[in-house]
């Protein structure tokens, strides 16, 4: 997780970094160690979260470890910093060489004195021991204006750097991501005890596949995956001269499975649609909400290329699509990609039946429409397909009902280290190669190599912020967050959000979009929805349940809807809807309804968000009502302490639908 | 949209009243009210209320400068000051509403600065009688009525008609204009007889060398009777009938293109005459006879009126509520009027001095002018009078030779207490030659003259419902003539210029005492970030939309900075310290941001014919937004009033601060200048030199912009434009002046950027602290 995050944090703050140490790479140096175990890795902050019996690293075993993060912490501007550790474990935090913090056995937090730190980097070391019993957890942050009573915050990725002569090679750790991506384990399988959630991942089930892909497509792809798509995970199977012939047969066999008698899962219902800007515009076809077509304004480029647009090597090409789908099947695909393929890719958009149609439409029109062969109808064929699609392995990774694989391949245990080069890892297939072939560059296969000599244990242990790293590189989470304009860096949002509701976003199952009115959405994936949204939280050191809250105080939530509402307070509502009743007079930006956000935000990011929207965003067009001492512009309610006036805020927000209305006129 | 559910049906479905006909009581019966159900956000105790007015007949009825009138009990008619026509009149209506009948009428509250809605304005509520779509209310010299305009808006050109304004008396209003040359004075009124309504027209007509011809109404596809000096038009079940009584007996009326009435008048002598309008079905039209009883008449207005609010509003300031942390300003509130026996509104949009310095008169953007007195050092018996009210939007206010102005979005008005008892009685029009669509956000921001007398005022672009783009149609408005427009207006009022286009939404500009003008803007559309603008005559400023002028597209003046959202994301005005008793700033410009309500010291350095520089914060703190700074010549302090009525960090509603200087040493930035050396930053106190050439004391960012047709922008690298974020500019080296009073910092990179951000704690040599910060704009290093 934590260098694939730091790929983010480098696209985001890279021109920072880079002026300030030209010999600094991002992220501080993390070494793990358990008993004799020790593992290093690149870290873009100081936190972590690890539940009971999880491994703090895939290449540690559960149980007690210690951590150390080293590097230095980039102070903008020489000034009086104070630091603050919230978790439970042992922690020593040190800079430039002197101690700053000593915590033996911590349990909640602990603030450090005063500390002057240089402008520029300052050496950093923070040595944490998770605690003999319980989940280990560690935040460290910091107040950049000590003499402030500011809430300490996280420090910013781009500020902790390490030297780029300690940087760590991470073969091992992309060897373990490439054995998992690649479905390896469905042959080679590993204990079964084994924990780490990919090996959960799937592949397309072939029920029904006949009717969902023409057949001319099913042999292409069959015949040579890579052909069609440099970077597909789906092997090359066929290699020697009747290679054709055996995906004609395979893919003749899949043509004839158009039934899928099994029974559909829970079907992700879809949003509403967009709804125009919530204010009384009497021309609002005048005010068009995004450019282009609906490929554009769900952001569908960022992972294909659309038809007509300069092609990018690194995204996929949709020009196969009149080959690939019946047309129906495509708006059928659009509608619930997961349907036969739970570890899908493609999220889910939770599309209207209307949104799906037009973007199929918009997909196809400009594509040639072929004159597809049909496949070949000889029984014999389809015999030998059939019996193809038994013996090679496709059913390792594809399910079909009432078939299974006759193929067994030696357990991953059983694969000599020094065997990592060859069969399924040769540069190149034999023409007489019974095994898969994946097309891996020089450098994957150096990865797989690598973690073939490590114990392979990393595939029995479950460490949730690696695993949802890799699904966030997996998933191009980056192709949308932090490149695209509007929409959040990826990086803050694990300690913004709270684990529940990211998983019920993830899952598809929130009941509507926090915001409604934009075009581009946060998709649904439901497979990985828990383990990201665990894994998220960990990063940023919080748990994936958020801890119990006392009841909402009532009287304080009272203070909280006159601070929000016209009469007296903010005017939140100007901009914020509460419940079904819009704003009053968006402009610029619509900010979420009230009655979404206790649900949605953690409570120590939203203090932050609310005492400085700028510090946390500096694009946001939330305005800012108290200033640096904690003082609230509204001076007669709560003696304007923003604390309290924020805490009040918080109390009646937490009521959700149930809030009653503040003051809207 | 309509969002109130009892207007709603009235603003919506008024065209479609017939459909209603069923649950139809009687008319409305001399007891029945519409006064209790009238929005409170409107009034019903002053004769008008001026706005952008739509009503439901002929089609497309926007009268774009409005005088929603109520004339009298039962009646109200819609005046048009750009094109001198009633475009409407109308009696009370009513809604069933959980089976109680609710007399409802005038007009119903929608718009930004009533329900605060985006994108609409005020509909006439009730049962409209009469109409005539948006031409001339009165013919040219060849009896057109063709509207001669280049675009719709606007007023007629002057050799056609002028308006010149109007006057309240009491519940009434007379209405003055020209119609080529002639004068013009006009009252509107109503009569009840026999349960009919019938509309008035009190005309008094100045003496005419040629004929002239005024339209009456409007009525599509009606077949029209014409017998002496009566009309009779009768559409379907709808009969409108037209008198005059008091007419030269030459005039005579006619029936045009099978849709307009209008009245010939003969070429005469000066005469008061009256025209009665009543509509209805056939069962009152007999009632028409009665309606037209009685003599024309007209009130004495040149005496002014009554006075309609005596009382005045007593408040208490309060002292000390902010200081800067060298103490050397500090902030007293003068505590607005928001509490008063009319419940109006205050928002506060102008702000200007009498020549006493004790009072000051400020003007809301409900159109109210407040004057305050008792402005001295203790402020503890502020008495707050209204001055004048119905203005449209009224956000800039300046007093010349005591006599207040204001510039409203259909014209600046210049205001006449006739009777001297506090009260304005003719508002007169200074100068209506400013176009204004139905766009909800055409503001007309602030009120300057220079030293010749000439005024400076500056209309936004009709940004749309959102945010983002300009005009396109409806409630969203048109780029008018002057949308984003800086205007100049001749210190005798006949005349207008456009001094400056490219402006999105400043909310609020300067004049310097050499005539500089400045503005801000408000980040949006093409504007990347707010900007200072230091404005020459004929500059473009940056919006395309808005530039008027294409092919080619002007070169874009650059402002003297930008600033960042966390300093300014929507510019106020500006002003120039014209006071030697508010420390060492005199003659320094000063700019206010809106939106973070702040008030910030410009620190300009010119290179060549290109202004650059930044800006450092006074940091103090304001009751509402920083909006309308202006320093009070009698006592020399800075006094800022402010509106919260969209996007501000503001506390309150309405705001009025004075910041005093307290005679302490001030401590903070003086001046700031690049050039190939360095930035070099000055102090106003000696600072301490271990720490002022200590390089690690400082910190600098920079980064450059987009203006793009984009809403704001990004943050881009400086050394690499394709890269986004900001770059670290490493400080190499501080040295101290000789004096201890200049540092100049050598920094990597030194080049021109859109943005650069100096942060820096330090010491003066006295051992205060001087935690602040610079944000600027280089355009050139010389």
């Amino acid at each position: 997780m934590r260098g694939l995050l730091l790929l983010l944090w480098f696209a985001l703050f890279g021109t920072e970094v880079r002026a300030q140490n030209a010999q600094a790479s991002p992220g501080l140096r993390l070494t793990w160690r358990a008993g004799d175990a020790a593992h290093t890795a690149t870290a873009a902050n100081i936190a972590l979260y690890v539940a009971p019996g999880q491994s703090a690293t895939p290449f540690l075993p559960a149980g007690p470890f210690t951590a150390r993060w080293e590097g230095s912490v980039n102070a903008d501007l020489r000034g009086d910093f104070t630091f603050q550790a919230q978790g439970r474990g042992s922690v020593k935090l040190e800079l430039n060489n002197l101690a700053v913090l000593d915590a033996p056995a911590l349990d909640g937090k602990i603030t450090s004195k005063t500390v002057r730190l240089n402008k520029g980097a300052n050496a950093i070391s923070l040595t944490y021991s998770s605690p003999r019993q319980g989940a280990a957890q560690l935040r460290l942050l910091w107040n950049p204006r000590a003499d402030k009573p500011m809430p300490h915050e996280p420090i910013r990725g781009a500020l902790l750097t390490h030297s780029a002569a300690a940087q760590v090679a991470p073969s091992a750790a992309e060897g373990l991501d490439l054995f998992l991506q690649a479905r390896c384990a469905k042959c080679h399988t590993p204990p079964a005890s084994a924990a780490a959630p990919e090996l959960a991942m799937d592949a397309p089930a072939l029920d029904g596949i006949g009717a969902r892909r023409h057949f001319a497509w099913l042999q292409e792809w069959i015949l040579n995956p890579h052909g069609q798509r440099a970077g597909a995970k789906m092997p090359k199977m066929f290699h020697g001269p009747d290679a054709s012939g055996q995906a004609e047969a395979t893919a003749a066999f899949l043509a004839t499975l158009s039934k899928d008698a099994r029974a559909p899962a829970a079907a992700i219902k879809p949003y509403a649609a967009p709804a125009a800007v919530a204010t009384a515009v009497e021309n609002p076809a005048a005010t068009p909400e995004g450019e282009g077509t609906l490929l554009h304004k769900f952001h569908c480029n960022a992972c294909h290329n659309l038809p007509g647009e300069k092609p990018d090597a690194k995204k996929l090409s949709l020009d196969h699509l009149t080959r690939k789908f019946p047309p129906q099947a495509l708006t059928d695909f659009l509608l619930a990609p997961e349907r036969h393929y739970a570890w899908t890719r493609m999220p889910n958009f939770r599309l209207t039946p209307d949104e799906a149609a037009e973007l199929a439409r918009l997909l196809v029109e400009k594509l040639p429409q072929f004159k597809l062969p049909g496949p070949p109808v000889d029984p014999a064929v389809i015999a030998r397909g059939k019996q193809l699609v038994a013996t090679t392995g496709c059913l390792n990774c594809h399910s079909l009902t009432g078939m299974r694989s006759e193929l067994a391949a030696p357990t991953l245990a059983q694969l000599a280290a020094s065997r990592w080069d060859r069969a399924c890892l040769a540069e190149r297939p034999a023409a007489d190669a019974k095994t898969p072939h994946y097309s891996f560059t020089v450098g994957e296969r150096a990865a797989l190599a690598a973690f073939g000599a490590t114990d392979r244990k990393a595939v029995e242990r479950h460490a949730a912020a690696d695993s949802a790293g890799r699904q966030v590189r997996r998933l191009n989470c980056a192709g949308c967050h932090g490149s695209t304009e509007g929409i959040p860096a990826l990086d803050p949002l694990g300690e913004k959000l709270r684990p529940e509701w990211t998983r019920d976003l993830f899952s598809g199952t929130l009941p509507s979009r926090p915001r409604p009115w934009m075009m581009a959405r946060m998709p649904a994936f439901p497979a990985p929805s828990a383990l990201l949204a665990h894994g998220l939280a960990a990063t940023h050191g919080l748990p994936p349940q958020s801890p119990a809250t006392p009841a909402v105080d009532a009287k304080v939530a009272e203070q909280g809807r006159k601070l929000v509402g016209v009469e007296g307070g903010f005017s939140c509502v100007a901009c914020h809807g509460v419940k079904n009743v819009p704003p009053l007079q968006v402009f610029e930006a619509q900010g979420v309804s009230f009655s979404l956000m206790g649900a949605r935000l953690q409570p120590d990011w939203y203090v932050r968000w609310m005492l400085d929207p700028l510090r946390v965003d500096p694009q946001t067009r939330m305005p800012d009502y108290f200033d640096e001492d904690a003082r609230s512009v509204l001076l007669d309610m709560m003696d304007g302490d923003a604390l309290r006036q924020i805490e009040a805020v918080l109390q009646y927000l937490r009521q959700g639908e149930k809030m009653a209305l503040p003051v809207m006129r | 949209m309509c969002k109130h559910p009892v207007l709603s049906l009235m603003a919506c479905a008024a065209a479609a009243w017939p459909l209603f006909a069923a649950e139809k009581p009687a008319a409305p019966t001399p007891a029945a009210d519409w006064r209790p159900k009238l929005s409170k956000l409107l009034q019903a105790d002053f004769p008008y209320t001026k706005a952008c007015i739509g009503a439901s007949f002929p089609a497309n009825n926007k009268a774009n400068k409005g005088m929603a009138i109520i004339a009298g009990k039962n009646a109200f008619m819609c005046f048009d000051t750009d094109l001198l026509r009633w475009s409407a009149g109308w009696t009370p209506g009513f809604t069933v509403s959980k089976g109680q009948t609710n007399y409802v009428g005038y007009i119903n509250d929608e718009g930004v600065t009533y329900n605060g809605s985006h994108g609409g304005h005020p509909r006439i509520v009730g049962d409209q009688r009469f109409g005539a779509s948006a031409i001339p209310g009165w013919a040219d010299t060849q009896g057109s009525f063709k509207d001669p305009r280049k675009e719709p808006f606007g007023p007629l050109p002057r050799s056609w008609a002028q308006w010149k304004g109007d006057y309240v008396v009491g519940e009434n209003v007379v209405l003055h204009y020209t119609v080529q040359g002639v004068s013009v004075h006009e009252q509107p009124g109503s009569v009840e007889r026999q349960g009919q309504t019938g509309f008035l027209r009190n005309i008094r007509l100045g003496a005419r060398p040629q004929p002239l011809t005024v339209l009456l109404c409007e009525v599509e596809n009606a077949q029209a009777r014409l017998e002496g000096h009566a009309a009779t038009l009768t559409a379907q079940a709808r009969i409108t009938r037209v008198g005059t009584v008091g007419a030269p007996a030459a005039s005579r009326m006619e029936w045009q293109e099978n849709k307009r009435l209008v009245l010939h008048l003969p070429a005469g002598d000066a005469t008061l005459f009256k025209i009665v309008l009543w509509q209805g079905e056939s069962t009152g039209a007999d009632a028409f006879k009665v309606l037209l009883e009685g003599p024309p008449a007209m009130v004495d207005f040149a005496k002014g009126g009554p006075a309609r609010w005596p009382q005045p509003v007593v408040t208490r300031g309060e002292s000390n509520t902010s200081a800067t942390p060298d103490g050397a300003y500090v902030t007293d509130r003068l505590t607005a009027p928001d509490k008063n026996p009319w419940n109006r509104r205050v928002r506060f949009g102008g702000l200007d001095f009498f020549s006493d310095g004790r009072r000051a008169a400020l003007c809301t953007w409900e159109g109210d002018v407040w004057i305050v007195e008792g402005i001295d050092a203790t402020l503890e018996n502020l008495r707050w009078r209204r001055f004048a009210s119905g203005g449209f939007e009224t956000l800039g206010l300046r007093i010349v030779k005591d006599v207040i102005y204001t510039s409203g979005r259909d014209q600046i008005t210049r205001y006449h207490d006739l009777n001297h008892d506090g009260e304005a009685d003719h508002y007169e029009c200074f100068n209506n030659d400013i176009t204004s669509s139905p766009g909800f956000h055409e503001f007309v921001f602030d009120l300057h003259t220079d030293a010749a007398g000439n005024f400076y005022t500056v209309k936004a672009g009709p940004v749309r419902g959102g945010g983002s783009g300009f005009g396109g149609g409806g409630g969203n408005g048109d780029i008018s003539q002057h949308a984003g427009c800086v205007l100049k207006v001749s210190a005798d009022g006949s005349k207008l210029e456009v001094y400056a286009t490219g402006l999105r939404a400043p909310n609020g500009m300067g004049v310097g005492p050499d005539g500089q003008v400045t503005t801000g803007d408000n980040e949006g559309t093409w504007v990347p970030r707010c900007p200072v603008n230091w404005v020459s005559p004929g500059a473009f400023l940056g919006v395309e939309s808005l530039a008027h002028r294409k092919n080619p597209m002007p070169p874009h003046q650059k402002p003297l900075c930008w600033l960042d959202k966390s300093w300014d994301n929507s510019g106020g005005g500006q002003v120039w310290v014209s006071s030697k008793s508010w420390g060492p700033f005199e003659g320094e410009l000063l700019h206010c941001s809106y939106g973070q309500s702040a008030l910030y010291r410009v620190l300009p350095q010119r290179v060549g014919e290109q202004m650059q520089g930044g800006v450092v914060k006074i940091p103090v703190k304001f009751t509402s937004s920083a909006m309308r700074p202006r320093f009070n010549p009698a006592d020399g302090h800075l006094y800022n009033a402010g509106l919260r009525g969209w996007q501000s960090n503001a506390a309150r509603e309405a705001g009025l601060d004075r910041v005093r200087y307290t005679g302490k040493p001030v401590v903070t930035v003086r001046a700031l200048r690049v050039d190939r050396q360095g930035v070099h930053l000055g102090f106003t106190q000696p600072m301490d030199p271990s720490i002022a050439e200590d390089a690690q004391n400082y910190s600098i960012q920079r980064w450059n912009y987009k203006r793009t047709n984009s809403y704001g922008s990004g943050e881009y690298s400086v050394a690499d434009a394709s890269k986004k974020g900001r770059d670290t500019a490493p400080v190499t080296a501080a040295k101290l002046s000789a004096d201890g009073r200049t540092v100049t910092l050598t920094l990597g990179g030194l080049a021109p950027c859109d943005q650069q951000l100096i942060r820096f704690t330090l010491k003066t040599a006295d051992g205060a602290k001087l935690q602040s910060e610079v944000m600027h704009t280089i355009h050139a290093v010389p």
